[in-house]
């Protein structure tokens, strides 16, 4: 359902009369998809507006990003930052970072081994090394389809087997057993004595809370996809914005009638 | 001549029926001047708390059957205090979630309540002893 249609705005709405974490996707959702990682910002305006969300009601941010990375992107510090697809930020998580930390960098071996073979060399081929998970990116190769059939084959042969999550030409390689956003939205539901989750992503990673099965969370996909398992949608990154100043004027008790006549 | 092991239950057990008689008419009474009853103050106070919810899991938490729930959910709706709309991943199930007036009325309503049950803060103890008497003996509340 389209979340600007007018049983979605209200659906929204309803949020807002019980205790709810609002908690957001980064790359794709936050800020827009680029095609050098280092080079994805929140613009102003957004960190403004999650600022003052942050300032009403539990806000959380979890991302497939290094934590220290996500750090970076923000200049205050929203109440959950949640990095490595749930592996950093929340303590009660995870266990096993040593053991997690030591297998990505096995991993990372293996596939540089792989990547220097002429069968899999492909200069728009990247690895991202997350401390304790890896990012295969093939967002710069003139051979998209192929670079991914190939980096696919390289993460099946990997040792110990990883969890394989695809992602906007990317790849990642998350150790086995680990948390995922799913059990990282939880635990933040759990730390802030949420009743209800809001939670807005773009990507396939983002199907681990999409699938969670939970009533209490409010799925929102951006943009629509048939397959996805979240509820709800909007078309685009730039009508997050317009979500987030949506939920804000709830607070400031003047609601919002722009998306009464939406379809 | 009182059988005293009789006298032991019969009494308590006429003072809860009339309890539950009072209570009625207080109901009634408030339904009358709120336009709400308590059992659907009741419903909207828990639905608030658990937004986009299915039926069946709303009335698990009334402590009701979804039948009961049904007629209670029609009335609702139609007063536009909840609403209830398909469930946008599977169009054989509802989802229901509390409305602008609904949230409204809601408050309105619980502030006429607490100026009338006010004086019933305090007695939980006793209310949750004679609540868990009664689920023993396997009447759903």
């Amino acid at each position: 359902m389209y979340l600007f249609s007018k049983t979605g705005q209200q659906l929204l709405e309803s949020l807002f009369y019980t205790d709810t974490l609002f908690a957001f996707d980064f790359d794709g959702t936050l800020s827009k998809i680029v095609r050098n990682p280092e080079d994805a910002v929140i613009t102003p305006a957004f960190s403004d507006m999650i600022q003052q969300l942050n300032r009403q009601v539990p806000v959380a941010v979890i991302s497939g990003r290094s934590l220290d990375d996500l750090k970076s992107k923000f200049d205050f510090r929203p109440t959950y930052l949640v990095g490595n697809h749930g592996l950093e930020g929340l303590s009660d998580v995870v266990q096993n970072l040593d053991i997690f930390k030591s297998v990505s960098g096995a991993w990372k071996s293996q596939a540089q081994f792989a990547l220097a073979t002429e069968e899999f060399q492909d200069g728009g081929i990247e690895i991202e090394d997350k401390e304790y998970s890896l990012a295969f990116h093939y967002r710069k190769s003139r051979t998209k389809g192929l670079a991914k059939r190939n980096l696919l084959k390289i993460a099946d042969a990997l040792e110990p087997p990883p969890r394989i999550v695809l992602g906007k030409c990317v790849i990642n390689i998350i150790p086995n057993g680990g948390p995922h956003k799913g059990m990282a939205l939880l635990q933040a539901m759990s730390d802030a004595g949420a009743k209800k989750a809001f939670y807005i992503g773009d990507d396939y990673t983002d199907e681990d809370v999409f699938a969670l099965p939970d009533s209490r969370i409010f799925t929102v996909r951006v943009g629509q996809k048939q397959d996805s398992n979240a509820k709800f949608f909007v078309r685009n990154q730039t009508e997050v914005g317009k979500v987030i100043s949506t939920i804000l004027s709830y607070f400031s008790d003047q609601y919002s009638k722009s998306g009464a006549d939406a379809k | 001549m009182s059988n005293s092991l009789n006298d032991n239950f019969e009494e308590p057990l006429a003072d809860l029926l009339k309890v539950s008689l009072v209570f009625q008419q207080i109901n009634k009474a408030l339904e009358a001047k709120i336009g709400l009853s308590l059992v659907q103050w009741f419903l909207l106070r828990t639905l608030k708390a658990m937004p986009a919810v299915g039926p069946l899991e709303l009335a698990r938490a009334l402590g009701i059957t979804q039948g009961t729930l049904s007629q209670s959910m029609r009335r609702l709706s139609r007063k536009n205090l909840i609403l209830v709309c398909d469930d946008p991943k599977d169009a054989r199930k509802k989802i229901v979630s509390l409305t602008r007036d609904g949230k409204r009325v809601l408050d309105q309503s619980t502030a006429e309540f607490k100026q009338v049950f006010e004086g019933l803060r305090g007695l939980n103890g006793p209310i949750a002893e004679i609540k868990g008497y009664l689920k023993g003996k396997n009447l759903s509340i």
